[in-house]
């Protein structure tokens, strides 16, 4: 516990009263004014310290976020029937502080905030604290948070929109294919799954027509990442993240090949916030690196070749 | 700047003007100014992004300064200091109060309104400062602990206000309680001079000079009536017999009179003073035979009046704590003549010696010295011929002290005591008498000093104090200001100087107005006077109160168990009632004016309600908050 | 995980509303249980007159989810070979062979079920019921998702047979369609052939959304408040002085299961009263058996908005 800019100020205050009171004859009133701050002063030091004591915290979690989304903060807490009302929740990373004003009432078990903007990587806090200056703002009080929670800001989805967080994707296919692009009509033949007749072709050529697309389906989803892709890294990334989306809401795999790092996602696969932890967290190389893993064929190919071009 | 942390500081500011006008030092016109525009700061805030608008604060507040080093230049402009400081000082206030733009931090104001409250403590010591600093108290605590949320920068949104102030009120409580606690318990020097003292000579300003004792009797009063609580003396009985004590206490006599004043002049010392019988039922103390022993402890006072009891007959002064020299007058008062008084105190054991002396006296002393002639003209018509009336229906053979007693019942049971100052009472003896208007002490004993005068009876005013504040259990008296009296003394030709007090009792006069009200405010107004006479006998009287205390309260322990039951059922009760978010809904409702219908749920009720769209988004907030801790969490 | 979910479901009800809409002039009254059936894999029994776009809306329910789609109508000279599948001899191969019936599919409409005999309807029952076809000694499972959609004509009582009342019961939600109002009619002549909207109708979610949201309803939670209005109309129900027959513990059951799949319609991880309330006339009103055959929906209006709300 240290004061805090007002605290210091409210000392000096003091000390000139003090000083005007001993210069001054003796006065009841002024006594009682002076008591009066001397208390304040003493419960405000009193309550500081106590002010953060008894609270428990369960949990601190940050969820993958995608860049340019705030990351949501999951707080956990018992608040031991008490309100803690003006504390913050300080992330310190690197050299910068982002402190997330927190209330915590006694009847509530679970709070939610969100940390500012980031771009795409991994942060790993130095110190995630628990800090507050209540209840008169002279006195601070920090308690720091052992588990510290990793932040992961994984790249932004390709078609999603600032706002709403979910998924959009109608430009890489509604029927889910992925990180996949139409590739063409063709017409129908028995056994192909009526639901990918394409409704509006078929109805201008009188014929049912199927749309045709472009990348994985079937087995699920297979990428080749090259990382040594420069410009159209990050763009490829996002269209990993993208494919990650739609393959986890069609429940299928994805296969992911890249240099030093050959793994399947999905399910009973590994799970799908490590292909969110390792998108955050990869790096692009340089061009004398060597050429990413033998993939099949059907794979598709990022960053692709005419956004290299 | 959040919208609560606004509302505390504007309370601070209100309070600050509140604690700036009790000291009547400043203004009316100014501090109106100023209250209007405090009022009106949430209005003005809006404007504070405009440049012109600050400037027009910024400039306004530099006018008034130098209008104020003007007038502290010219001529007397040292008496304008502290009024026009005051004034500087709320002006500052509101500046700060209206032209601070968001990102600004109002810290100032949270200091400046401090020593607002210092300075002006040391001009009002009345119950309104008492109720401001109650106020202050918990609106400070409330306005740092919204400065403190509003800080981290968080929404205060209407649950958190609910929740600080539930823990302002609880901690502001705590607060004033240690505060109390220190105050009554640490030992310090009352009598502290000060490193600085002697340099710092703190001047009230000239308003509130009238405090004093006055040697001047005017009837026409007006309103320059003292009704402070400070204390002008404390009476302990060290020795003797509790009832030697008297409520009166004589300052000063009166002899001559013209013209609605009464003059200084000399009046003989013959014969020595005694209670008058008939007027002994409303002496605080009567029957006081024997010899007392009391310590005085006089308040510093610009006049130098002593005030000894009106039943002394004889007095044995041991000489004064601090050196001073002490003049009695033949008339039986004290002055001060050099050492203490004025502007300290002085503290003095006295021997009070009373022994009753049976009036008598049949024939009346008819005399015409030169202080008693009164002029006829003086006296209204009516007044004479009731006078003679008076004396005649008293008898022939009537004894002096038969015809004091006759005049003095007309006068205490036909006329009405009013308060000085208080509205339509009497400004002179024909509106006394013919028009029957309500007056205060001193016409009333102007009065009766006429009437025995113009039948010839010897008779003088006396001015001093009347006290019935009597602790009995601390054999104390204390005198206040506000006790200050008029009475009459007739010279018996058997006793001497006799006390005759002709004004209606003032119990019955309170008795017959007291209000549960009045009642409180009495009470209120002796626990301030406590607080603001507080000296180390007051301390060491409330330690020994708390000594006795454990044996009293065990007397009462039966009470403190009740108590604790009822304590003990109502947390079990609380306990068992509604989840804290159902009744936080249901207050919501309460201060929306909103009823539930049984079969509603609180979305259809959202949705019939017809709110305005602030009053719309609590409710759905609350809403919210009712169904995520109600139907959503487990 | 769980929340990116609930936002699914949510437009994706919507998505499937917005085609039906489109199609159909139908109220909200009648679309809401309806995808509340749908997702709480339950049935749906309409009654109204005729030419309503009953069918249509099947129709385009069964586009717009990109399911499978059957329709049957029933005549009192169907039997239940014609809707469960036959036998036939194979020369070839020198077996039987098993040729499903219209009732292998996803979406069924059983047009006017009360036309048929009760032996038919019972097997229709039993399908319904337990999810198998039991046919020549076998039971083949239906596939999934399977809902089915019965009409039923309210108005011609000739040539029909009536339906037992235990056999309701099998049905989660009830509607009435009555005739749109006369706005939404107008518009009906004006606008477009609605066989051409249909014609637009693409799929809002394919079938693993649509199974993985119907598995979604489990997850959404009741409280006990919620659970405890419930109770109380039910059994205010079964007190009620007109009402022969209450609502049993499977209607409160079922009417749970539809609040959770509305609530989970409306993007909601839990049950709020508004939920049951707002199912309460579709799910109660045709389990109820009042006596004279008074308006059981309307009771159910009066019952369900006068039981006090827990808070």
């Amino acid at each position: 516990m240290r004061p805090t800019g007002l605290g210091i100020k409210a000392a000096l205050f003091f000390a000139v009263l003090l000083a005007a009171f001993l210069a001054t004859a003796y006065s009841n009133l002024f006594f009682l004014l002076l008591t009066a701050l001397v208390v304040l002063g003493g419960c405000a030091m009193v309550w500081s310290a106590r002010s953060l004591r008894g609270l428990v915290i369960e949990s601190v979690a940050v969820e993958a976020t995608p860049a340019g989304s705030r990351a949501a903060v999951r707080v956990e807490f018992d608040a031991a029937g008490r309100d803690r009302v003006g504390m913050t929740l300080e992330f310190v990373i690197g050299d910068d502080v982002y402190a997330l004003p927190l209330s915590l009432l006694r009847e509530e078990r679970v709070w939610c905030g969100r940390l500012p903007e980031l771009t795409r990587g991994v942060y790993t806090a130095t110190e995630v604290r628990f800090a507050t200056a209540a209840p008169f703002a002279l006195f601070r009080t920090v308690v720091p948070v052992a588990a510290i929670p990793p932040i992961a800001i994984y790249p932004r989805p390709l078609g999603e929109t600032e706002e709403s967080g979910a998924a959009g994707g109608d430009e890489l296919g509604a029927n889910g294919a992925g990180a996949s692009q139409p590739a063409g009509l063709r017409e129908f033949r028995p056994g192909d799954d009526p639901r990918r007749i394409h409704w509006k072709a078929s109805a201008r050529r009188g014929e049912p027509v199927l749309q045709e697309w472009d990348g994985g389906r079937g087995a699920g989803y297979e990428i080749v990442l090259d990382r040594r892709g420069g410009a159209a890294f990050e763009h490829a990334l996002s269209m990993i993240a993208s494919a990650a989306q739609r393959a986890r809401e069609a429940k299928e795999t994805l296969t992911l090949h890249t240099q030093d790092h050959v793994a399947t996602y999905g399910a009973e696969q590994r799970p799908w916030g490590e292909l969110l932890f390792f998108l955050a967290g990869v790096t692009a190389l340089d061009m004398q690196a060597p050429p990413p893993p033998v993939a099949p064929p059907e794979a598709t190919r990022l960053p692709r070749a005419e956004a290299v071009a | 700047m959040s919208r609560p942390l606004r509302v505390a500081m504007v309370g601070i500011v209100l309070i600050n003007l509140g604690f700036v006008q009790i000291t009547e030092a400043a203004e009316w016109s100014w501090l109106a100014a100023l209250f209007v525009l405090t009022v009106a700061a949430p209005w003005l805030v809006s404007l504070t992004r405009y440049f012109w608008y600050r400037s027009i604060w910024n400039v306004g507040v530099q006018v008034v300064f130098g209008i104020m080093v003007h007038r502290f230049t010219g001529v007397g402009g040292a008496q304008h200091l502290l009024n026009d400081g005051l004034i500087l000082a709320v002006l500052c206030q509101v500046h700060l109060l209206n032209s601070l733009n968001a990102k600004q931090k109002p810290d100032l104001l949270f200091f400046n309104s401090f020593l607002i409250a210092v300075v002006t403590s040391y001009l009002s010591i009345d119950l309104p400062y008492m109720v401001l600093f109650l106020l202050y108290v918990p609106v400070l605590v409330f306005g740092l602990q919204m400065l403190a949320l509003t800080r981290t920068g968080a929404e205060p949104t209407g649950r958190l206000v609910r929740a600080i102030l539930r823990q302002s009120v609880v901690r502001s409580a705590v607060v004033l309680v240690l505060t109390m606690g220190v105050f009554l318990f640490f030992p310090r020097d009352f009598q502290r001079k000060g490193f600085a003292g002697d340099a710092i000579k703190f001047k009230p300003p000239r308003g509130l000079m009238q405090t004093d004792f006055t040697e001047e009797v005017a009837l026409d009063r007006g309103g320059a009536v003292n009704r402070s609580s400070e204390t002008v003396m404390e009476v302990e009985v060290v020795g003797g017999p509790s009832n030697a004590v008297t409520g009166y206490w004589r300052g000063a006599t009166h002899t001559r009179y013209r013209d609605g004043r009464w003059l200084p002049a000399p009046s003989p010392r013959e014969g020595m003073r005694a209670t008058w019988r008939g007027s002994r039922g409303r002496f605080l103390r009567r029957d006081g035979n024997g010899i007392a022993s009391l310590r005085v402890v006089q308040r510093k006072s610009r006049a130098k009046r002593l005030f000894p009891p009106l039943n002394a007959n004889r007095l044995r002064m041991t000489p004064p704590a601090n050196k001073a020299l002490i003049r009695a007058d033949n008339d039986g008062t004290m002055m001060c003549e050099w050492g203490a008084l004025p502007g300290k105190s002085i503290e003095y054991v006295m021997a009070v010696e009373a022994p009753f002396r049976q009036p008598g006296g049949k024939r009346r002393t008819r005399r015409r010295d030169s202080w008693m002639i009164v002029d006829t003209r003086q006296m209204p018509d009516r007044m004479r011929a009731v006078a003679r009336d008076l004396a005649r229906r008293a008898g022939s053979g009537a004894m002096q002290f038969q015809i004091v007693e006759t005049m003095r019942s007309y006068l205490a049971h036909g006329y009405n005591y009013l308060a000085p100052g208080e509205d339509g009472g009497a400004r002179d003896l024909a509106e006394f008498f013919v028009e029957r208007k309500g007056a205060h002490c001193e016409i009333f004993a102007t009065a009766l000093v006429l009437m025995l005068r113009s039948e010839g009876i010897p008779s003088r005013l006396v001015t001093g104090y009347r006290s019935g504040e009597w602790d009995a259990t601390q054999r104390v008296m204390t005198v206040r200001k506000r006790d200050s009296h008029a009475w009459v003394e007739v010279l018996d030709p058997q006793a001497g100087w006799m006390t005759v007090d002709p004004t209606p009792s003032l119990d019955a006069a309170a008795a017959k107005s007291a209000s549960l009200w009045s009642e409180f405010r009495g009470w209120a107004e002796t626990v301030w006077a406590s607080v603001t006479n507080f000296n180390d006998a007051t301390r060491l009287r409330v330690l020994a109160w708390l000594r006795d205390l454990p044996a009293r309260a065990l007397r009462y322990a039966w009470i403190a168990g009740l108590f604790l039951v009822w304590f003990v059922w109502r947390r079990r009760r609380r306990r068992a009632r509604v989840p804290l978010a159902v009744a936080d809904y249901g207050s919501v409702l309460a201060t929306l004016k909103l009823e539930r219908r049984a079969g509603e749920t609180p979305r259809e009720l959202l949705a019939r309600a017809d709110l305005e769209p602030d009053a719309r988004s609590e409710l759905e907030a609350a809403t919210r908050r009712h169904e995520e801790v109600r139907y959503a969490v487990q | 995980m769980s929340s990116v979910r609930t936002v699914d479901a949510q437009r994706a009800a919507a998505s499937i509303r917005d085609s039906l809409r489109r199609v159909v002039v139908l109220e909200d009254s009648v679309l809401e249980p309806l995808l509340v059936a749908l997702f709480a894999q339950g049935h749906v029994l309409i009654e109204g007159i005729p030419g309503t776009g009953k069918t249509l809306l099947a129709r385009t329910l069964a586009r717009a989810t990109g399911l499978e789609f059957k329709r049957i109508q029933f005549t009192n000279d169907l039997m239940p070979a014609d809707i469960l599948g036959t036998s036939m001899w194979r020369p070839s191969d020198g077996v039987f062979e098993f040729v499903p019936g219209p009732i292998f599919s996803q979406i069924v409409l059983a047009d006017e079920i009360n036309r048929t005999s009760p032996r038919t309807l019972s097997c229709l029952l039993e399908a319904m019921e337990s999810g198998t076809v039991s046919a020549e000694g076998r039971s083949c499972p239906l596939p999934e998702p399977f809902f089915v959609m019965a009409t039923r004509n309210p108005i011609e009582f000739h040539g029909t047979f009536p339906i037992p009342e235990a056999a309701l019961d099998r049905f989660l939600v009830r509607v009435e369609v009555n005739y749109p109002t006369a706005e939404a009619e107008l518009g009906l002549y004006l606008g477009r052939d609605p066989q051409t909207h249909f014609d637009e109708v693409t799929p809002a979610l394919d079938q693993e959304a649509l199974q993985f949201l119907m598995g979604q309803v489990d997850e959404v939670t009741v409280q006990a408040p919620v659970a405890k209005y419930a109770y109380q109309v039910v059994s205010a129900t079964r007190d009620h002085e007109n009402v022969v027959l209450g609502a049993s513990p499977r209607a409160a059951l079922a009417w749970l299961r539809a609040a959770r799949a509305r609530a989970l319609i409306e993007g909601r991880t839990y049950v709020l009263p508004d939920d049951l309330k707002s199912l309460a006339v579709s799910v109660l009103a045709h389990r109820i058996f009042l006596a004279g055959g008074g308006d059981a929906a309307n009771l159910i209006r009066e019952i369900a908005d006068e039981t006090p709300v827990e808070l």
